[in-house]
Parts: structure tokens; sequence; C-alpha cells
């Protein structure tokens, strides 16, 4: 059931209503049936590994905290090995739902070489829908516990809305337990200026999806393929590339971000605050800044609970570097069990690492004088950034490395004419939202509902055009791009 | 009371933003005028030649010429050494659902490009709703005067189940506008609408619709096969523009009516809904029956009077690639058909032309 469909309207409203009409306890029972009820409607069969995740994750936290509270001996083996339970549950399956056929298949020739058929051993698992972030909002919750930052709760409804809470199951924001979770036990009060910020959210959210993202996705296929036999028959410009990576950047962006600002408008019309995911990446200068702005949820996680356990930058600059280059290696793993993507996070490692090396001596080539060069000099890191960040989507989206080598080549030798009228329709698409993004950032203002100095007309006006777009210039419903992981 | 005064007020200037959001964007797209009303009817026109395309007409993407008729400009005197091939019907030969340019009869123009360059000029003269006897009409006072060498009738056979068969009489006075054709927005979000809206429900109120004006009548009223009468009629019609067409020594080209065939799935029943919408007296039954006897009819009377037939009925496969609606053909059914066509007028003997 995506967000942008009909059946999802429906889906919300039926639910938004008799969530209001009914009390506390009433409600977290209805949320809870409605988020398995959608989470079932792709494949019911998958219910099975959100309740498994559920119910490991729920005693692990108990039993931590009994052992941590009942010290002596043995209870610190006692909280490690539960928190080892919750973590190799959920990792296993993560691990085996997403990566078992991606390993097989990379290590066929090891395994062939045991004298075993690597294509007898390929399952061609399905992947179940959101895997990715409620196993890692999961073990947040156990990690927190085990570090002593948050108590467990004893309320098995509440915690298992946690896990399966649907604005947010299948595509995020990960959430925080020590955030979600009091918000399920509090009772909650209708706040009409919060609905309305949802609906803001909400509509907004479906116009990148709808008109942005799903308008550029045909464009990006038309150069990058949906085969390799097909991008061999387009055969693409340099130019074209270039463009197509630029468009495939704002796809991405606008699905993904999209998504999270439904999440969160549906989340606000039910009285829940879920965190910001993204906060204009494109703003960045650098790659740092980057990852502060880009899926937020997904990087906190891993700075969390993978690098600083691993020293994070507290061991001395070669190990800082390897922790960094671990991180986002595994990120871009996380992001698909493909080559590409595992290249993708590497080249960010290698953008943060460089970054981190060449800060110091950056941080001295500060010739601009006055705002004015200070703004022109803040544009042109965001441009270089852009370009870099695009870069790395080239390696991302390519359908091989192959692929991806050949596009850089086609970039390097410039192959081919330059074909203008593939920006009209990147400009058409984006344009609308690059106007109200530079307006954000420019106003520093985190989402578009806190325009408050605007008036009302001039907000109903522009409200009126976007919504003519969305509703006439939209295309048809297509999935959003993150589902997969 | 002034809070609830502006309140109305900002859902007021919405509602004008989206008007003139979709005036904007007929203007920029379309060239459309920035007042009255624009709807299909900017494209017909009623004069002494009875009701055809208003030349140099424009809605949305059907853009007619200096003559009225879909396509690219033409001279009304044949040039020299071209086959001059005339195609006439209703909207599944006008175009609805086709990428411009990709109605059969232009993809016509284009397979006969690429066979003989410049030999061969494809005339789309039809206009929706075109009956046999306007098809019979126009013929006498307009068509012919583009001295067509050849004349491809594909007509539907539904327009025999209206209310009201079709007839030589003049058309009745178009009525004025209805106000909400002067709302843009309107026209676009039915669009939008039927879009979102799932085709079951869609359906349900469309057969909501026809089983409430079946109450109305007597019982017994709606047809349950193809109507005698009706089918005699399209026989006399099909007959007399034969006549009409022989008495001017022009090549005809009969078609027999393709159509999507009865299925059980959701898509049919929305498509059949929105079919009986518009022909209330006509069940399944009888839609499907009218087909086949039309069909049979073309059949027996190309073999009588040694008329080529084109059977489209059968060579056009019946599936969703070819069929976007009951009737209308997507880009790759034109195609399809427009093949068709080109065989049959590649196999024609030499061509002879109307006298004036």
């Amino acid at each position: 059931m995506w967000f942008n469909t009909l059946d999802f309207a429906v889906f919300f409203i039926v639910v938004w209503t008799l969530y209001w009409l009914l009390p506390l306890r009433a409600q977290n029972v209805m949320l809870l049936v409605a988020s398995y009820f959608f989470y079932g409607y792709w494949d019911w069969r998958f219910l099975s590994l959100i309740a498994i995740s559920t119910m490991v994750d729920y005693i692990a936290g108990l039993k931590i905290d009994r052992a941590a509270t009942e010290g002596g001996p043995g209870s610190a083996r006692r909280k490690k090995a539960w928190l080892i339970a919750s973590i190799c549950t959920n990792l296993g399956l993560l691990g085996f739902f997403k990566y078992f056929d991606f390993f097989i298949d990379s290590l066929s020739a090891v395994v062939a070489s045991f004298g075993l058929d690597p294509g007898r051993l390929h399952l061609g698992i399905v992947l179940p829908v959101g895997i990715s972030f409620y196993t890692f909002q999961t073990m947040s919750y156990t990690i927190d516990i085990y570090r002593g930052k948050m108590k467990p709760t004893r309320r098995l409804l509440e915690f298992a809305l946690f896990v399966a809470f649907f604005p947010q199951l299948v595509a995020g924001p990960i959430e925080r337990a020590k955030a979600l979770l009091p918000q399920m036990l509090r009772k909650r009060r209708f706040d009409f200026y919060q609905f309305v910020d949802g609906l803001h959210l909400i509509f907004w959210g479906l116009f990148k999806k709808i008109f942005v993202a799903d308008n550029l996705a045909p464009f990006v296929d038309r150069v990058f393929g949906v085969s390799l036999e097909q991008f061999a028959a387009i055969d693409p410009s340099g130019f074209a590339v270039i463009c197509g990576a630029y468009a495939f950047a704002l796809q991405i962006y606008c699905d993904f971000s999209g998504y999270s600002d439904i999440a969160r408008g549906c989340a606000k019309c039910m009285g829940f605050e879920l965190r910001l995911n993204f906060n204009h990446p494109f703003a960045a200068k650098n790659p740092a800044e980057f990852w502060q702005r880009w899926h937020i949820s997904l990087s906190t996680w891993v700075r969390d609970y993978l690098y600083i356990s691993m020293g994070g930058s507290r061991r001395g600059t070669v190990r800082t570097y390897f922790n960094l280059a671990v991180a986002m290696v595994l990120i871009g793993l996380w992001h698909g069990a493909q080559w590409g993507r595992v290249l993708w996070g590497a080249q960010q490692a290698v953008l943060l690492i460089l970054h981190r090396m060449l800060e110091p001596f950056l941080a001295k080539l500060s010739w601009a004088r006055g705002r004015l060069l200070d703004g022109l000099w803040g544009l042109a890191k965001m441009i270089f950034m852009f370009q870099l960040f695009c870069m790395g989507l080239i390696i991302f989206r390519a359908l091989s490395v192959g692929q991806a080598l050949d596009m850089f080549w086609r970039i390097w030798v410039w192959k081919g004419a330059a074909d203008w009228s593939l920006v009209l329709p990147l400009l058409g698409y984006a344009g609308p939202l690059l106007i109200f993004e530079v307006i954000q950032v420019v106003l520093e203002r985190d989402d578009l509902h806190r325009l408050e100095r605007v008036p009302a007309w001039a907000k109903s006006a522009a409200c009126a055009m976007v919504f003519y777009l969305l509703a006439f210039y939209g295309a048809t419903a297509q999935s959003f791009f993150y589902f997969q992981f | 009371m002034r809070t609830w005064l502006r309140r109305a007020g900002v859902v007021v200037l919405f509602l004008l933003v989206l008007e003139f959001c979709a005036r904007l964007d007929d203007w920029i797209r379309w060239g459309a005028p920035w007042w009255g009303p624009y709807s299909y009817a900017v494209l017909l026109v009623d004069d002494a030649r009875g009701r055809h395309g208003r030349p140099q007409a424009r809605f949305e993407k059907w853009q007619l010429n200096s003559y009225g008729f879909r396509g690219p400009e033409i001279t009304m005197a044949k040039p020299k050494g071209v086959v001059r091939i005339a195609v006439a019907g209703a909207s599944e030969t006008f175009g609805l659902y086709e990428t411009p340019g990709m109605e059969y009869p232009a993809q016509m123009q284009q397979l006969l490009d690429a066979e003989a360059p410049g030999r061969y000029q494809v005339l789309n003269t039809a206009s929706v709703g075109m009956t046999l006897p306007r098809v019979i009409q126009q013929l006498r006072g307009w068509t012919r005067r583009f001295e067509p060498d050849v004349l491809i009738v594909l007509v539907a056979p539904t327009s025999y189940l209206y209310g009201t068969a079709p007839s030589f009489d003049p058309p009745a006075e178009r009525p004025a506008p209805p106000l909400v054709d002067h709302v843009r927005i309107y026209r676009k979000s039915k669009t939008v609408l039927r879009r979102l809206v799932p085709t079951w429900i869609q359906a349900w109120v469309r057969e909501g619709h026809t089983a409430w004006v079946v109450r109305q009548h007597e019982p017994g009223w709606v047809w349950q096969e193809a109507p005698p009468e009706r089918v005699t009629l399209f026989r006399e019609h099909l007959e007399a523009l034969i006549d009409e067409v022989r008495s001017s020594a022009v090549q005809v080209v009969l078609v027999t009516h393709p159509a999507y065939p009865p299925e059980s799935s959701g898509r049919y029943r929305a498509l059949l809904a929105r079919m009986r919408d518009g022909s209330p007296r006509s069940s399944e039954a009888c839609l499907v029956g009218m087909e086949a006897a039309v069909n049979r009819l073309i059949q027996e009377l190309g073999k009588k009077r040694g008329i080529p037939v084109v059977d489209l009925a059968t060579i056009l496969a019946k599936d969703r690639e070819n069929f976007a609606d009951m009737f209308h053909f997507t880009d790759q059914g034109a195609r399809q058909v427009a093949s068709a066509l080109v065989k049959q007028i590649l196999s024609l003997p030499a061509e002879g032309t109307i006298s004036r």
C-alpha cells in the first residue's frame, strides 16, 4: 500500500477518524492492528518476521535490564548474551533475507571450489519490505538499554506499536525508542495546528514524490536503461549521462524525502512527532555536512551504534579513517545487496576521509571577505558537493560496475553532442521544488509550514499552484525507491 | 465573522488560482483562448454541409487543417501523380487516445511514404460521432472536391443503438454549452478523477445510472439482441454509401468494426458500463450482437457487390495493447489497423477519381 495511492488515502482517513474517537489504550490497539494490516497488505507472510523481531527485542530488553538491576557475578555476561541474542536475531533476519543470495552469487567461485553448485544454493529469496528499517529500529532499543540510556518498557502493546508503527515502518525515519516510545505511552490530544502542519507535510511529500520523483523516473531510465542491453542501445552521450545523474539525484531525494515527509505528516495528524530525516542535503558544503543532512536517521544510527562503538575518532587518525570506511561501506551495503552499492559506500568513505584530511587546509583558504563573496564561496562549495554526490549516484544507480565505469568514461571523453533539450524536462519538474528549497534554505526554516510570516493569501495561491502541478502533472503511482530496502 | 470571511476568501482565492493555472496551462500547451468555453465542441461546426470539422480548429492535442480534417495541410487540388485515400469514420478513425500523429490514418501515411514516398496522400475526413448518413452527405458536399481515388469506411455500429437512429436529417441544433464548460478546472478534474477512482466504483456508479434510466421505461424496453430494424437501417445506409461511391468511380474499401471482446475482468465491466450509460437501451448481448450482425453485413455486401473488405474484426488481436477502451485504439492498435489497410491499398487495381 504505497502512500501515493487511493488505497492508502482511504486507509488513512478511516484510521485517523477511528483514532480520534477512541481512548488511549484503544487507540494503540487500533493503531497496531492498522499497522499490521498496512504491512500485511503487501505480503501477510512477512508479518511473522516483525513479530519475531518484536518478541525477541521485547524480552531481550527486559532481561538486559534485569541483569543490570540484579547485578552480581555473571550479570555483565548475561547482559551481553541477551544483547547478542537481539543483534544476532535482527541481523540474522536481515542477513538471510537481504544478503544470502548476494553472498552466494558473489562467492560462487569459492562455493564451487568446495564441490557445491552455487545455482542450487541460490534461494531466490523475496526481500520483505522495510526489513532494513525495523530491524535497525528494534536493535537501537536493546542497545540503548544495554548502555543504560533508557529503561525497557513492560507494555508489550506499545512496544509492538513502536516496532510496527505504519507511517515509518517500511521506509523510515528510523526512530529511537527514547523518542517514540514515550509518545506511544502518553495521551495524545488533538491539536489543530499540529494537524494542519501534518497536512502540509503530507501535501509537500506527495508533491515531491508524484510530481518530481515519479516524472523524473522515466527520464532516468532513458539514460541508465533498465537492462544492460537497453543501455547499449541507448548509447547516451556524456551530456546525457550528466543530466541523468542530476535527474537521479533529484529523483532519489524527492522519492525518499517525500516519503519521510508523508510519514511525518501522517504521524503528526495523529499527534506523534517523528524526527526530521532530510534537512536540505543539497545545501551541504562538504561530505560531513552532507551526511548530517541526508537520511539523518540512518547516518546517526550508524554513528551512534557502529562508528562510536568501534572507537569513533578517539583512537587516532588511522583508526578513525578505518572506522569511517567501515561505517560508510556498511551504509552502502545497507542500501542494497549489490557491489555497486558497496562501491558507492566506499566512494562516500573516501570523500569523508579526504575532507577530514584536507579540512585544516581548506579552513585556511577562507579568502572570501564580505557577505556577498562569502555567499558565492558557499554556493560554489554547495555546487561542488552536489557534483561529488551525483558522481557517487552514477555508481549507485548503474546496473553494474562496468556500466558505471562506462558512464564515467563517456563524461571523461565527452562522448557525443550536448542535447540541451534534455535540460528542459529536468528544469520543468525540478524547478518548482528548487524554488521552494532555496526559499527554505535562505530563510533557514526546517519545514515549509514554518513560513508564518507569509500572508495567508500568498500561501493559498502557492498551495493552489503546487496542487495543480501535483494533480495534473503528477505521474502515475510508482513504488517508493527505498521500499525494497 | 471576519475570521470566517477571511477563510472563505482564502478558499475562493485557492479556486481562482487553480482556474488561472488551468487556463494558463491550456494557453501554453495548446494555444487555447483565455476566455470562453474550451471543449471538444470547438472542433465542430454546423453549416450547409452538415456537422463537420471546423477549419483550423484546435482543442488540446487535436488539430484540424484548413479543410477541417485532422492532419497536415493539403491542397484541394490533387497533386499530379498522387493517389488520394480518404478515410471516413467516427472517433476510431479521428483518433481519441493515440499520441498525435499516431491515429491510424496518419500511420497509414507513414507506412505508404515508406513504401513509395510522395505517391500516396491519406486524408482523415472522420469526426467524432460521424454516422453513415453523415459520411454520405460529406462525400457529396465536400470530400469529392478533393478527388479521392480510394475511400475507406470504418463506421461504428453502436451509433445505431442510440435513442435516435442515424438519418439524413440535419443534425439537431447543439445546445449552448453548459456553464461548467466555462470552468476549465472542472473538465480537467474529471480526467484526474477517472484516473484515481477505481474502475469498479466508476462501473458501479454508471450501472446505477443506467438501471435508473431503464426503470423510467416500460418492461421490455431494453434490447436483448441486435434490433432487427436498426440492422436493416444500417444495411440501407451502407447500400446507399456504396451506390454513392460507385456512381463516382472511386474505389471503396469497407472495414469490419473491431471491438474489445467480452471478458470477466473489472476493466471490461467498467468499459461496458460506460458504453451502456451512453446507450442504456442496449444490453451487453445487444451490443455484442450488433457488432456481429453489422460485421456480417459488411462482409456479405462486400462479397455481393465486389467490394474489398478488410476484416479488422478478425485481424486485430483483441488485447489491451491494441485497445484503449472497447472500440478505440492505442498507438500500437492503430499501427496494426494501418498495416492491414495499407496492405489492402497496395493490392488495389489502378485508381479512378471522382468527377466533379
